[in-house]
């Protein structure tokens, strides 16, 4: 039995892009957060269209430069036919104190983001690695409140640098901890795949 | 009446108006030479906040002024001990009638409030509330917070009943403590002393249980008496950089020093991206270049030393390549002229220590090659 599944192991496909994968490059997100870990919403932003434009004929491949003019030599150097910029903005409506004072109805978020006030490299990396998409997702939407706004912005450039498709969308929380960001990413993703589909 | 006593008397009824005169001019020489700070648009300021729970670092600009209002921008960053951040984004408007009059200061704003709160000030003291202080030495005044201590509403909204948020009404009578004391901001780029009229008081409110002692420092003119520094026991407000839209010491340092530190550049907290505030400056910059093609310059990045050396560093040189970027791509300066370095923190102008020294020693530079004047 155990021979049995270790040769079906091995007969197995490997998976990963193929010659009729189309490659997207996708760039770290532009973010602006109203709360929380702006490096928690570049992971959620990437894995979130990672886990929607992956499949039989799409592969995603995540750039690291953040200017835009380094990232579009990067994603030349990665043969990539597309590249995907997006940006990520939560907005919330509250209320502050000058002097600080949180009573007034400035938010005051749970302690689960150490990233931010550590500056520390080494502690991002470390996080940034041990953290999938999933939970980066979880993490970012656990700040969310109601009535906050999440505005996803999306540009896909073709390798020629000409836009492609340039949209953005927006989505108000309903309630506290609610993800607005998943469903704004599936759409986008729906109109990403029919560009490229027409381009094909 | 005797001789002696009325002598005395007209002695000081002679000696009276002079001395007020002399107090007069002296604090109004003190207004003179202070740099102005006039309420206009593109005017830019920093602020920093010392609370227990950790510090905030304020940017706010002036966005719209008309003859009806001032429209302030003001977004900031808190960042708490215990490792949480907020950061926001708030348009607040003020009338120009309030700032000639409202003895009312709005130190909290409620959840979705409009820009627009008529009868209060934001960022500075009225010019009526300016000008009582410093000729009569008084001035009673409002303020719109939120209750110190526990009141039944804080209560409640502990146990999970209501929002727990309540706004209440301070009053209290505002003392003059000094007219004109020298007070540090850096202006400009440039470390400078401007005066500050001094004054405290104690606040109560009916809904609170505690009184409030508070101490403020406003810029000593009447014009625009911007609020430099609010004092309270657990908590302090300092205004540490003011930028004044008007660019052209910019050409001048070039031209005599060969370099200038340029105000009106800001970043996103540990990040990059430029912060649309910084538009202003950034085409400035590319106008001086525009007037002086055979000027090639050296943008530098640099940061405080907080984080790592190789994270600053990494940090500096994106922040000098961000602004290069902008010029190159906005403003199509021709990219061969303009180099970009990152120097992270190993240049500071000032000590660490403060938050104050810290926003000092954030900042760009620009250079241009001078023969070894600008190294």
């Amino acid at each position: 039995m155990i021979w049995h599944t270790a040769i079906a192991i091995v007969l197995l496909p490997v998976s990963g892009p193929t010659a009729d994968t189309t490659r997207v490059c996708i760039a770290p997100a532009s973010v602006q957060m109203a709360a929380g870990s702006s490096d928690a919403a570049i992971d959620a932003v990437r894995g979130a269209f990672t886990s929607f434009l992956t499949g039989p004929s799409l592969a995603v491949k995540p750039m690291s430069s953040r200017l835009a003019s380094q990232v579009r030599e990067e994603a030349k150097t990665a043969d990539c036919p597309y590249l995907l910029l997006t940006t990520f903005k939560h907005e919330r409506k509250g209320g502050h104190s000058v002097l600080g004072h949180a009573a007034s109805g400035a938010v005051q978020e749970g302690a689960w983001n150490v990233m931010t006030s550590t500056h520390s490299t080494t502690t991002k990396v470390a996080a940034g690695a041990a953290m999938s998409a999933a939970s980066a997702t979880r993490e970012v939407v656990s700040s969310f409140r109601a009535k906050d706004e999440l505005t996803l912005g999306w540009r896909l450039e073709g390798q020629d640098g000409r836009v492609l498709v340039d949209k953005s969308e927006k989505r108000k929380a309903s309630s506290d901890g609610e993800d607005v960001l998943t469903p704004l990413v599936e759409h986008a993703s729906e109109s990403i795949v029919s560009v490229i589909k027409a381009g094909k | 009446m005797t001789t002696k006593r009325m002598l005395a008397l007209g002695w000081l009824l002679t000696l009276l108006p002079p001395l007020i005169i002399i107090v007069l001019v002296a604090a109004l020489g003190a207004q003179a030479t202070a740099p102005r700070i006039a309420l206009t648009r593109g005017l830019a300021f920093v602020q920093t906040l010392h609370i227990p729970e950790g510090d905030r670092e304020s940017l706010v600009t002036v966005y719209d002024t008309s003859v009806a209002s001032v429209k302030y921008m003001w977004r900031f960053l808190e960042v708490h001990l215990a490792g949480d951040s907020v950061r926001d984004t708030v348009r607040i408007e003020v009338t120009t009638s309030d700032l000639a009059a409202a003895p009312r200061w709005l130190e909290v704003r409620e959840p979705r409030e409009p820009p627009l709160h008529p009868g209060y000030t934001s960022y500075s003291f009225s010019t009526a509330t300016y000008r009582q202080l410093a000729t009569e030495g008084t001035a009673r005044y409002q303020i719109r917070s939120t209750p110190r201590g526990k009141t039944l509403a804080t209560t409640l909204g502990a146990m999970g009943i209501g929002s727990g948020q309540q706004v209440v009404q301070y009053r209290g009578t505002l003392e003059r403590v000094s007219l004109a004391e020298p007070f540090p901001i850096l202006l400009n780029g440039k470390r400078v002393q401007v005066p500050a009229l001094h004054a405290r008081g104690q606040f109560k409110s009916g809904d609170s249980p505690t009184p409030w002692d508070l101490e403020f420092w406003v810029l000593a003119d009447s014009a625009h008496p911007l609020l430099l520094e609010v004092k309270g026991s657990d908590r302090v407000l300092q205004t540490v950089r003011v930028d004044l839209p008007d660019k052209r010491p910019l050409e001048h340092a070039l031209m005599t020093e060969c370099r200038v530190e340029l105000p009106g550049i800001y970043f996103a907290f540990n990040s990059a991206a430029l912060d649309p505030a910084s538009d202003g400056t950034i085409e400035s910059v590319a106008q001086v270049l525009a007037t002086h093609p055979d000027w090639n310059a050296t943008i530098e990045g640099h940061t405080d030393s907080i984080g790592t050396a190789s994270s600053n560093q990494l940090l500096s040189e994106r922040r000098a390549g961000s602004v290069r970027e902008r010029l190159v791509s906005r403003h199509k300066v021709a990219a061969g002229r303009l180099r970009a370095v990152g120097y992270g923190a190993s240049r500071p102008r000032e000590p660490n220590a403060t938050l104050e020294g810290r926003a000092r020693n954030r900042r760009v530079e620009l250079v241009r090659p001078c023969g070894g004047q600008n190294d």
